[in-house]
Formats: structure tokens, sequence, C-alpha cells
């Protein structure tokens, strides 16, 4: 058990919770799988790689299925294609060593190995209100420093690819996402519960 | 104490390190010399540190956004294949009983792979599916098929081509060309997706016709089509427009041929240089609006250019790169 997470929240699945749990999962399943690959296939332009991320995304369910109540299977299966979508987009993307290490691989995937670590639903609400809030710090930079800071951030892209796209110099580019830097930390290290949000989710994995 | 100033310009400091090696381009100098700038002082570390967090939490976040906006995309096909299903009626418990033996057996077989079809310029061919329906690809036409349990799918990725489709009610038969998606359950129709337009035009049956919207990769409903109605999508003014056609002209291409009627000359070249290696070029700007009717014979371009020099007052000269130009004929 994780320390983090009082232990009256970690159920232990008997037999037959399981067997439910897995018949609800399939369920949804057959019902969504030609949402799932059409969405996958028209996302990732290839209807191979839906079809690997699909069963990728069967498995991964059916695993949380044996540990843990699914209360509803279709936004678990979605939320996992989702995120194993962008995982893979990410991946295809990847130009960029990162320099400043970022501890970015600690977003890796949402359902791999969650026993009993779930963010409870206040939590889940105060994340989304902080993602809320720095999706709407990007949206009011100034253009270029947002479209400096999206592309790299976001994109994964190298100042010398934003320079190219942007038509600019790279030490340009650079001062953009200086800008950016310091409008971003302005808003959000002022008030320190809008700052800090270590996400739910990750600060409490893998410490058990 | 320390003063507001200094703290700032520790901050400053570290924003302006960080956004140098961002980049992807630092070299390893810039990397130590930030390393040496951190450990001089507690609180430059502090500053780096508090840095790293926020361009965590900011990653985070963004990855956050979007699978937020993934998951909305996917409940929103979702709740649209289930309304359709509901109209489409079928018979849900012959389904269920269906659904039920196949699951075991089909839940970890794999997914179909995309078959791909294509032609090249000038070229036509007709392809079967394996559902019995009919796809004829017109001149530089690239097609990939998916058939799914519950859905054929077909994507257009550039060109023309026309449909036979085998009726399934079960199995819709959905085409998607740009952001133009029909819906059949068995009908004939052909699809053109062009630089500037996407134009459906049905021969047979009833076709629904979704547009996909900018932003929210939503799509909706634009047309029911039935016989002899083609819908025109003009990329440029984002609207779809309904009309009756005429169908020896669309469909001209499927015997060989192409056929115009009262058409000006710029859209007659565009047109046919679809079909040609060498393409047309008008080279007399007056020439654009000349109005051309007639059919002309695709299989070969040397009788294309007879016909409209013969037709009209037109001479064509071949430059050296291979672009045939149509000069106005001086009449004297």
């Amino acid at each position: 058990m994780t320390d983090a997470r009082p232990t009256d929240t970690c159920t232990v699945l008997d037999d037959v919770a399981r067997k439910r749990n897995v018949r609800a999962l399939e369920k949804a399943i057959k019902a969504n799988q030609g949402v799932l690959i059409g969405w996958l296939t028209k996302k990732l332009n290839s209807a191979a790689d839906a079809a690997d991320i699909a069963q990728d995304v069967y498995i991964r369910v059916y695993k949380f299925a044996a540990v843990e109540q699914i209360d509803n299977p279709q936004a678990l299966l979605f939320k996992t294609a989702a995120n194993l979508a962008i995982n893979e987009l990410k991946r295809r993307g990847r130009v960029l060593r990162r320099q400043v290490r970022t501890e970015d691989e600690n977003m890796a995937d949402t359902v791999e190995a969650v026993p009993c670590g779930g963010p409870t639903p206040e939590e889940v609400a105060g994340h989304r209100q902080d993602v809320i809030a720095m999706m709407a710090a990007i949206r009011q930079l100034p253009e270029k420093a947002r479209a400096a800071f999206v592309k790299n951030r976001f994109e994964d892209k190298t100042y010398a690819d934003i320079a190219r796209e942007l038509g600019v110099s790279e030490s340009t580019v650079e001062k953009y996402m200086m800008d950016a830097l310091k409008r971003l930390r302005a808003r959000l290290m002022r008030k320190p519960q809008a700052s800090v949000l270590p996400l739910p989710r990750k600060a409490r994995r893998g410490k058990s | 104490m320390m003063t507001m100033n200094e703290r700032l310009d520790i901050n400053e400091q570290a924003i302006a390190w960080v956004s140098k090696l961002l980049g992807g381009t630092g070299s390893d100098a810039d990397k130590h010399a930030y390393a040496d700038w951190k450990e001089k002082d507690k609180r430059h570390a502090a500053a780096s540190h508090e840095l790293d967090r926020l361009l965590v939490d900011f990653d985070a976040a963004g990855k956050q956004a979007l699978e937020d906006e993934m998951v909305r995309e996917l409940e929103a096909a979702a709740a649209e294949k289930t309304r359709r299903r509901f109209f489409a009626g079928v018979s849900s418990i012959a389904a269920a009983f269906i659904a039920a033996v196949m699951i075991t057996i089909t839940m970890w077989s794999p997914v179909p792979e995309a078959q791909l079809y294509q032609t090249a310029i000038g070229e036509r061919s007709t392809v079967t599916l394996e559902d019995g329906s009919k796809v004829q690809l017109n001149t530089g036409t690239r097609i990939s098929v998916v058939m799914q349990r519950d859905e054929r799918h077909i994507t257009i990725d550039g060109g023309e081509a026309f449909f036979d489709v085998t009726r399934d009610e079960s199995r819709p038969f959905v085409v998607t060309a740009g952001k133009s998606e029909v819906r059949v359950l068995g009908t004939k129709f052909s699809v053109r997706l062009g630089a500037s337009s996407n134009v459906i035009s049905v021969l047979s049956g009833l076709v629904s016709v979704a547009q996909h919207q900018d932003g929210d990769g939503e799509s909706r409903e634009v047309a029911r089509l039935t016989a002899g109605q083609q819908v025109v999508h003009a990329a440029a003014i984002d609207r779809a427009v309904v009309d009756d056609f005429d169908e020896s002209s669309v469909f001209a291409w499927r015997t060989g041929k192409a056929f115009y009627s009262e058409t000006p000359l710029a859209e007659v070249v565009t047109d046919l240089n679809r079909y040609f290696d060498d393409p047309l070029e008008i080279a007399d700007v007056e020439l654009a609006s000349l109005p051309v009717s007639g059919t002309f014979n695709l299989n070969n371009q040397d009788v294309v250019i007879d016909a409209l020099e013969s037709a009209f007052s037109i001479m064509a000269v071949k430059r050296v790169d291979g672009v045939i130009l149509l000069y106005a004929r001086q009449e004297d």
C-alpha cells in the first residue's frame, strides 16, 4: 500500500467482482470498437498503428479490470485510448532530447500500474481547475510567445524548427520563450495554491 | 535580507538559462555553465528548481488538456454512433446473440489491416471488395479500405472514385474524403476529392453526407442526397451546396470520356490535366473563359488536343519541359 493513500479506498476485488468487471468491460469494448478504431485511424493517420494501439488499449484496460473496480468502462476505454494516442504521437514527433530534465517520463502511462492509487474526486476536480488555469494562462500569452511555447513544449519542436516555421531567427525564438516563461511564472507562482499542483496521479505512483 | 530586485534578477537569470537550453541545440558548455550557476548559490538552485517544476506542470497540463479533448471527441463519436444505430433499426436481439458468441472469439483477434488501392495518372481500375461492393478508381486516385465487423470504411486520400455498394444494413459503408464523410447502406455514388472542393454525386439510392467541423473534430450531417443529386463542398466558402447534376457529364470518366457543356476552357484544362502526365496550360488569358462543349476521349492526349484544335481557334505548342501551351490562333 502506498503511504499516501488510506487503505480503506483500496479494495481488493473478489472473483465475482472481477468477473463482473471484465464482463462490463467486454461489453464496452464491443460497443465502442468501431468508434475507437475509426478515431485512432484518423488521429494517427494509419490503420495499422490504430490497430496496434487499440490492442494495447484492450490489454491495459483488462489489466486494470483485474485489480480495480471500474464504474464507467467506456470512460476508462476512451481515456486510455487518448493517453496512448498522445504517447504514440509524441513518440513520432520526438525530435528533441530534452536539454533540461523535466521528469516528463513520470507522466507516461496513466493506466499501467495504478492499483489503489487513484486520486479522490476532490483531487481530480482540483487538478482540472489547475489544468484549466494553466491553459488559460497560455492562451493569454502574446501571440509569438504563445506560439514558441506551445510548439516547444507540446509539439516537441526545437528552436530551429520553430524559427523556420515563424520565419525568424533562433535567438528570436529564444526571446519569445523567455517572454513566455516570465509571464507564465508571474501568473502562476504568485498564488501558491495555483502554482504547485503536483498532479495527484504521479505524486503517488511508484512508491509503495 | 534579499531585496525584491535581487530575487527578480535571479528568477530572470534562471529563465534566461532555461530558455537557452530548451531549444534543443544548447552546447555542452552551456549546460555546464548552467550547472555551475545553480551550484553557486542556494537561491539560484531554488529558482531553477521552481522553474523546472513549472515546466513539468505545464507539460502535464498540456497533455491532460489534449487528453480531455480527445476523450470528448471519442464520446461525441460514440454518441453519434448510438444515434445512428437506433435509426438503422438493427434487430437488437439478434445482434446481442451474435455479440455474445463473437465476443470471446474476436476480442483478441487482430483488427483488419487497411487495404490500399491506387491508380496512376491516366489509369482507371475497378476493385471488388470482400463484401461484393465495387469501387471504380479514376485517374490518380488512392484509397484505403478497412472492413470491420460493424462498419465498412473507405478513405479517399486523393482523386475520384465511384462506389457500387452491396447492401448490408448492419454494416454501414462509410467513405471519408478530406472533411467530407459519406454514409450509406447500399447505393451507387461517386466521391471526388479536389484541391478546392469535394463533390459527392448520387446515381441511385440514398446517401447521407456529413462534414467535419473545424476545431472540434465533430461531424454533422449537411445533406441527404437522392438519385440525381450532388453536393459540392467548396473549402473556400466552407459551405455545402446541393444541386441536381448531369449524369452524362459527372460519370463520363467511368467509360474513359470527359463531357463538358458550356464549360470555361480554364475549368476544362484543370479537369483534363488530372488524366495526363503532360499538363495543358492556357498561354493566352483571353482563352480562359472560352466556353467548351463536347465529349473528349481520355485514353489519348493527342486526340484530346486535336479535338481542341479543330473545334476551337486554339493552337497547342509543346514546350521542352512537356507543358502543352494553348494559344489563341490568329485568324487571317
